[in-house]
């Protein structure tokens, strides 16, 4: 479904993503775990659209996307949970989803996706009328995933939806993005938090100083030393 | 055929609820005070409501941009004053009737918020304050040192609307009607798409919108609010000159908007009444005017950021609900 081919982004002259090869396939949860300013979120923006890549390929679906507005990727059906949800917080829940759905013109397939946001977040539903600055974390970490999902993505980019969250709160947004899965979203997920992200990704890339220094299975990457010993505190 | 049906009954329920809240009886009542001024008989009076009326469009108009699409113009002037110009020439030179002359003005407003919007659309926050500004300006000094259209006397000698009660219920009109239908812009989807742009673009970008046909947008309807003030202010004082396009008169907007709240549209009604009445008061200190006014927007800022229109309907309605025993 998506492939990275040697991109390269650069911001000035310093690197944020050098040589990063990559492949998503359709139906997959895939995950790509790193430290702090390893480049995850910038490659989720070039991924988008919302930064433009300085070399390389980025192919969805068949099509070059990399020299696409966001709007136009969007439109394609990518959507992007981004960091830190930016969400619009003064206006309602149910704003924000409605903004979520901007690109869907099928009625009956938003009715759908409305259902299937409430059942994973019922808490969204209760808070329906509340403005989203108004909730608390977890809730708005919710909000910017069903606002996500409204879009009917073929491919739902989620950059780290665990930050500053409680543990608690953690799991239920990793159940959340487990029924996703399972509803055949194919999902690209940034997280930090390696032994969620490992826990639920069918293939893991390990993202460090701008580069995809290894990748595999969840098992694969277990019994590498240095994940175990960097990554899974093993 | 298909029948086009109006369900009077249902719409009659609806305005009866609406004129029983709160805040329908407050709309209520101003508008009939309004409506009122012309029976007083008082030529002075209407005179200044007239001005405050065609103000609050223009106040009003660049809450829409600023309030709710996120794009702060410090240039609105020139939108005012292009239709302003044009509607005087269309007057003065063609023989046009004013309604059509409004029309025609208006449409040129548009055309240029089209102009200046496009070359200003990857401006943000300051620079595009600033990049407006100088679309202004440069409009002031053409008009300015320019033969055309009078140069600095500009166009006068324009033929009177009607009466000044006539002319007041006229500018009621366009007030009302503007007034609703910018709320009605703000209340729809185009009103949240442009908020969700001025509350974070990059997120609106992410969720498929094309936040840049959406700013234009936001700045052509803007520009033709902002045209109708300016050529119904032409029409009023029957001239208009190079002024038109100055600083004060977008900074005029700001402030108008300010005052009453920005982000509501119906704050510039408060605003712009509040503006043309101390203006009148304060006539006789001249220049100490725009002090006092400066001042005071430096305290309303300081005290009361959302303005003073909606805090001041709370403080009524708490008043109101301890009359009522509530």
């Amino acid at each position: 479904m998506l492939e990275l081919k040697k991109v390269y982004h650069y911001y000035g002259k310093a690197k944020a993503l050098e040589e990063i090869n990559l492949t998503v396939e359709d139906n997959s949860l895939d995950a790509v775990i790193g430290p702090n300013g390893a480049g995850k979120t910038t490659l989720l923006r070039a991924i988008s659209g919302l930064e433009e890549i300085d070399r390389g390929r980025i192919i969805f679906n068949g099509e070059r996307i990399d020299e696409l507005e966001a709007h136009e990727i969007a439109g394609r059906g990518i959507a992007h949970c981004p960091e830190r949800r930016r969400l619009f917080y003064d206006m309602t829940v149910m704003e924000n989803i409605q903004l979520g759905a901007f690109t869907l013109k099928d009625k009956a397939k938003y009715s759908k996706l409305l259902d299937f946001v409430f059942e994973i977040f019922p808490r969204l539903h209760e808070r329906m009328k509340q403005r989203a600055g108004t909730l608390s974390g977890g809730e708005q970490q919710m909000l910017a995933i069903a606002r996500s999902l409204m879009a009917n993505p073929k491919l739902l980019l989620l950059d780290e939806p665990s930050l500053g969250l409680a543990p608690k709160v953690k799991s239920r947004i990793f159940e959340a993005i487990l029924q996703i899965k399972q509803e055949g979203t194919t999902t690209l997920l940034v997280e930090q938090d390696a032994v969620l992200a490992m826990a639920v990704a069918d293939t893991i890339y390990v993202l460090e100083d701008g580069k995809i220094e290894m990748s595999g299975t969840r098992e694969e990457l277990e019994k590498e030393p240095r994940i175990k010993r960097v990554y899974l505190g093993i | 055929m298909m029948k086009l049906q109006f369900d009077w009954r249902s719409r009659l329920s609806r305005f009866r609820v609406w004129a029983l809240s709160f805040r329908g009886g407050i709309t209520l009542l101003c508008l009939v005070g309004l409506l009122l001024v012309p029976l007083t008989g008082r030529e002075y009076l209407a005179r200044i409501v007239i001005t405050a009326m065609i103000l609050t469009i223009f106040a009003a108009s660049w809450d829409l941009l600023a309030g709710f699409a996120g794009q702060v113009s410090f240039g609105h002037a020139a939108f005012f004053g292009i239709s302003g110009y044009v509607t005087a020439a269309f007057v003065k030179f063609v023989g046009a009737p004013w309604f059509l002359a409004i029309f025609i003005g208006t449409g040129w407003a548009v055309v240029f918020s089209l102009l200046i919007g496009i070359p200003c659309l990857r401006l943000k926050g300051p620079y595009l304050a600033l990049g407006t500004l100088a679309f202004a300006l440069i409009l002031y000094n053409l008009f300015l040192t320019g033969t055309w259209l009078g140069g600095t006397e500009g166009i006068s000698a324009l033929p009177n609307i009607g009466s000044v009660f006539v002319e007041f219920y006229i500018m009621a009109a366009f007030m009302v009607a503007s007034l609703i239908i910018m709320r009605a812009i703000v209340d729809s989807r185009l009103g949240t798409i442009l908020k969700a742009i001025r509350d974070d673009e990059v997120g609106a970008d992410a969720a498929g919108i094309n936040t840049t046909v959406y700013k234009l947008v936001a700045f052509m309807v803007s520009g033709l609010f902002a045209g109708i003030s300016g050529a119904l202010f032409v029409l009023d004082i029957t001239a208009v000159n190079p002024a038109v396009y100055q600083p004060l008169y977008s900074f005029y907007a700001i402030i108008m908007a300010s005052i009453g709240g920005i982000a509501t549209i119906y704050g510039s009604i408060v605003g712009s009444f509040l503006f043309t009445l101390l203006s009148e008061f304060l006539r006789p200190l001249a220049a100490a005017s725009l002090l006092i006014f400066a001042t005071l927007l430096i305290l309303i800022i300081r005290f009361s950021e959302e303005g003073v229109m909606n805090p001041f309907l709370e403080h009524v309605r708490d008043l109101w609900d301890k009359i009522r025993g509530r």
